[in-house]
Order: structure tokens, then C-alpha cells, then sequence
């Protein structure tokens, strides 16, 4: 799946195989981290799991008004958003890891990173600075349309860009 | 699209989705065949003997597809291993869990399913003779 031009200096190669590997990381956390979302109650009815952690957006309050859709609109739905969040983060894993639509999946990731951050920055115990990581990383995966190499994006681009139909043309926006 | 890329990109698909089934099908080997919690690989996928088995059959499949070069197999292999990610997410905290998964088996599941189906139905380009 490697698409980096033949001519392209080690440097290159290099540089386009690290941004390979950042994406594959990325997939691989929210392919993991999908796991521990249970549903059907996601952690309601014993108050833990994602359930606590979405609390603490108004417990340790980061944002007014995030806190307040948290404690008005999320938590008196939270079966809902419990899915929404397990559904989000598996096909983030999966298309990460493909690098398919990758810069598309690189700005969902960052929305649900700051999302994440909106909710625990302020918890007790919490290292803020993996939340940052986190954002920074998709904005690399952005920046560097890492689905180029090694992805389904490098491969499938030629065709897209052949084809000119709109499907085609949206594709090689979010890649 | 290039026809090799394309059937090494298919290999690829197949073949970690397979490594990690096999996986789990080893790690699983004292649980009961559809238990609803199965062995775990790295605090990620989780596999009954059943879920496992459905994950390398499927793969093998996806793989005996790309070597032959049968892009019908392999989009058969991609739609199956789609159904099976709805079916987990139907069954998900059900005692009717038998794949023994749980929320990152959708992730697998669905990316073997898209990266399948997407480069079963894309334009391959063909040999120009002279």
C-alpha cells in the first residue's frame, strides 16, 4: 500500500512512514479504547465506566456551557450517547487504521478528543497533557494526510481523481 | 487502481485479521464455546472459540480471494465480516453474545469489512497491449 514516489529522498521516506506510523497509533488507541465502552447501560446504573467519566464534565466542570448539554441534554440520554461514543470511537479505529478518508477521520477524532478533555481535564488524578497529545496527534494525521502511505487513501486516489464523480471528489477531500 | 497494490492491500486485510483471530482462538481454548466473555488479546479484542473461528474463516476467505484474484470472494468475505460487526453490535452485553466480544471487535470488524468491500468494487486498471 506504500505510495511514497520511488524518487523521493530516504528523508522523505522517512517522514512519510512516521506519519504511517502516528496514524496507525491512533487507530490502534481508539480500537482499544472502544472496548471498555459496555454497553447496553455504559456504566449508568452503577454510576462508573464512560458513564462517570462523562459526570465529571459537570462534577469537575471544565466548560459552562459544555457542562451544562452534559448535565441537561447527555446524561438524562445516556444510553444514546453511550452508543454514539462506542460507534464513533470503533470506526475511527477502523478507518484510521485502514487509512481510508483519513483527514476526515483525523477532525472526528480531534472533535472527540476535545470532547474527552471538555469532560476530565479538571478530574482529580487526571495528566492533562495526554488530552493535548491527543488533539496535537490528530492535527498531525491532518496536516500530514497521513493515509497517503501505507493507507487505502494512496492507493485509491488515482482512481478517485480518474473518476470526477462527486463521491469521488468528496473522497479526495477527506483524504 | 493497480491490480498487484490492490491484491497486496487485500493480503495485508486478510492476514492481521486472521493473525489476531488465531490469536484469539488460542487464548480462548478454556472457554466455553459461546461464553459472552471471551479471551482477551491485549486489553483490546475479546473472542469465544466461536468469535474467533467466524473471524479466521471469514479472513481466510478474504485471503484465498485476493490470491485467486477473485474480487467476487473477496467482496463476499468484506460483506460478511460487515454483517458480523452489525450482528456484535446487536448482541453486545447480551447473554446472546456470542462472539464473546466487545465494543473493539466492531472496530476490527468493520475495518476488515470496509478496507474489503472498498477494494472489491474499486476500477482496477488493466495490462495495455502493445
Amino acid at each position: 500500500m506504500a505510495t511514497t514516489a520511488p524518487s523521493a529522498s530516504l528523508e522523505d521516506r522517512a517522514a512519510a512512514w512516521m506519519a504511517f506510523g502516528l496514524r496507525v497509533t491512533l487507530g490502534v488507541l481508539w480500537l482499544v479504547n472502544s472496548g471498555w465502552k459496555r454497553p447496553p447501560d455504559f456504566g449508568e446504573n452503577q454510576a462508573r465506566g464512560l458513564y462517570a467519566f462523562t459526570r465529571d464534565a459537570v462534577e469537575h466542570e471544565v466548560f459552562a456551557p459544555f457542562a451544562w448539554v452534559v448535565r441537561e441534554v447527555v446524561l438524562p440520554n445516556f444510553r444514546f450517547f453511550g452508543w454514539a461514543v462506542l460507534l464513533t470511537e470503533a470506526a475511527l479505529g477502523a478507518f484510521l487504521l485502514l487509512g481510508l478518508a483519513t483527514r476526515l477521520w483525523a477532525v472526528v477524532g480531534l472533535v472527540q478528543s476535545v470532547f474527552i478533555t471538555l469532560s476530565v481535564l479538571n478530574t482529580p488524578g487526571e495528566w492533562e497533557w495526554s488530552y493535548y497529545l491527543m488533539m496535537a496527534s490528530h492535527l498531525g494525521v491532518f496536516a500530514l494526510a497521513s493515509g497517503r502511505t501505507g493507507g487505502l487513501d494512496g492507493l485509491l486516489r488515482p482512481a478517485w481523481e480518474q473518476s470526477g464523480s462527486r463521491v469521488a471528489r468528496l473522497l479526495l477531500r477527506a483524504s | 487502481m493497480n491490480v498487484a497494490a490492490a491484491r497486496r492491500a487485500e493480503l495485508w486485510i486478510a492476514g492481521i485479521v486472521a493473525a489476531v483471530g488465531l490469536w484469539g482462538l488460542v487464548l480462548s481454548r478454556d472457554v466455553s464455546f459461546t461464553s459472552d466473555r471471551g479471551a482477551r488479546i491485549a486489553d483490546s479484542v475479546e473472542f469465544s472459540p466461536f468469535g474467533a473461528l467466524v473471524t479466521v474463516v471469514l479472513a481466510l476467505l478474504a485471503g484465498a480471494g485476493a490470491l485467486a484474484g477473485a474480487q467476487r470472494v473477496v467482496l463476499a468475505a468484506g460483506v460478511a465480516f460487515g454483517l458480523a460487526a452489525v450482528a456484535v453490535v446487536l448482541v453486545l452485553g447480551k447473554e446472546a453474545n456470542w462472539f464473546g466480544a466487545r465494543g473493539s471487535n466492531v472496530s476490527l470488524l468493520l475495518g476488515a469489512a470496509v478496507g474489503l468491500v472498498v477494494l472489491a468494487v474499486a476500477p482496477r486498471a488493466t495490462a495495455r497491449r502493445p
